[in-house]
């Protein structure tokens, strides 16, 4: 894969050291020379010392053939503008858009931007939030990914033992069409489910849904919040 | 007209004073009070409102639900990119404008129908004219820009 990864900070040095060692494709953008140069001394020359919000330094970044530009800075506008733009510059090549993926530091930015055309947002906030509130509650139900252009959500359920889905099969679930069970964990167990298949208690559920229909595949699978 | 500024630099303070001294209800958004303070004059009629642009919560608070125009003039270009995509299509507002620095992006986003004002691109032909040509051209250059700046 091609990936291009825009702001060196800890978050895109680490990724470009990951990627690069995954033996995929990997071009930096960082605009501090000092690290620019300490990264390219340590990684090889696969930095380019400049801006990424700039359309000339995508283009030399190979953005025209890239799979996927990574927004990584610190700031939430500028990762924003920065996917807008290669999405803006495959259009202009006549070329396949690359897969658009924007650190937000903000959380209230999160959904505004995804509006706004980035295909995946990263969080670090609202991922932590996430894991406290799995501390905090002993049935969550977590937001693994949103896939936006197909509108779908891909979540984990945990059923708690309370849920009237215990007992019952998925066929007798009856889960909104659209949703699709991928998934079943139970213990070390992996399965995957059939209409056939059983819920018990503690059973972690993954399923892919319309975002929309998050309240009542949420309500099917966990019962009513108390 | 209902008009919410964001950025109370030079840009956005002038807009302002003149557009509140047309008689439109001008509301004006900054992060500090530094600049509202620093660039707007104290018997200023419109409303100035403390925050970021980009935050929804903010621009509510600055009458973005009914306003007819949207401008942004803060510092950075990304910034007003993203606050008038916010204006424009979180809110609807019919006239959005982002001042935008570098002329490249400023035709790639007033391209896909986000109007944009390049300063550095006017500056630079005015600059030049200036150098080049007699004052009465100077003159329609600047009355050019004037215009430009409150269409």
């Amino acid at each position: 894969m091609y990936v291009i990864v825009a702001g060196g900070g800890a978050v895109g040095y680490n990724l470009t050291k990951l990627l690069l060692g995954q033996g995929h494709e990997v071009v930096l953008i960082e605009m501090d020379r000092a690290r620019a140069q300490r990264i390219s001394d340590e990684l090889g020359s696969v930095v380019i010392p400049q801006k990424a919000d700039e359309g000339r330094w995508l283009i030399e970044a190979g953005v025209e053939r890239a799979d996927v530009v990574i927004a990584a800075t610190g700031e939430d506008e500028d990762n924003l503008i920065i996917c807008q733009l290669a999405e803006l510059l495959a259009v202009r090549a006549h070329v396949k858009k690359p897969r658009t993926i924007a650190r937000v530091n903000h959380p209230r930015n999160d959904q505004v931007m995804r509006r706004l055309g980035v295909d995946a947002t990263v969080s670090p906030t609202t991922m932590m939030l996430a894991l406290i509130e799995e501390e905090l509650s002993a049935h969550p139900a977590v937001h693994l990914m949103t896939l936006r252009q197909a509108g779908i959500e891909l979540m984990e359920f945990i059923i708690p033992s309370s849920s009237p889905a215990v007992g019952k099969s998925l066929a007798d679930l009856q889960l909104p069409p659209g949703t699709a069970l991928p998934l079943v964990v139970r213990g070390t167990e992996t399965i995957r489910p059939t209409d056939a298949t059983v819920f018990a208690a503690e059973d972690s559920v993954i399923a892919l849904l319309p975002i929309d229909n998050e309240p009542e595949v949420r309500e099917l699978l966990m019962g009513s919040v108390e | 007209m209902r008009v919410v500024i964001a950025g109370c630099g030079r840009f956005g303070s002038t807009l302002a004073v003149r557009l509140a001294a047309e008689g439109h209800t001008v509301t004006i958004v900054d992060v500090t009070t530094d600049q509202l303070e620093r660039f707007l004059p104290s018997d200023f009629p419109g409303r100035t409102i403390l925050g970021d642009a980009i935050d929804e919560d903010v621009l509510r608070e600055a009458g973005i639900e009914t306003a007819d125009a949207f401008v942004a003039s803060m510092y950075g270009d990304n910034h007003n990119l993203m606050a008038v995509q916010i204006a424009k299509i979180r809110f609807g507002v019919k006239r959005v404008v982002a001042r935008c620095q570098d002329p490249v992006r400023a035709e790639l986003y007033q391209g896909l129908g986000l109007p944009t004002i390049c300063p550095s691109q006017l500056g630079a032909a005015a600059l030049y004219e200036a150098i080049m040509n007699d004052s009465r051209q100077q003159k329609d250059v600047a009355v050019a820009i004037d215009q430009m700046l409150v269409k």
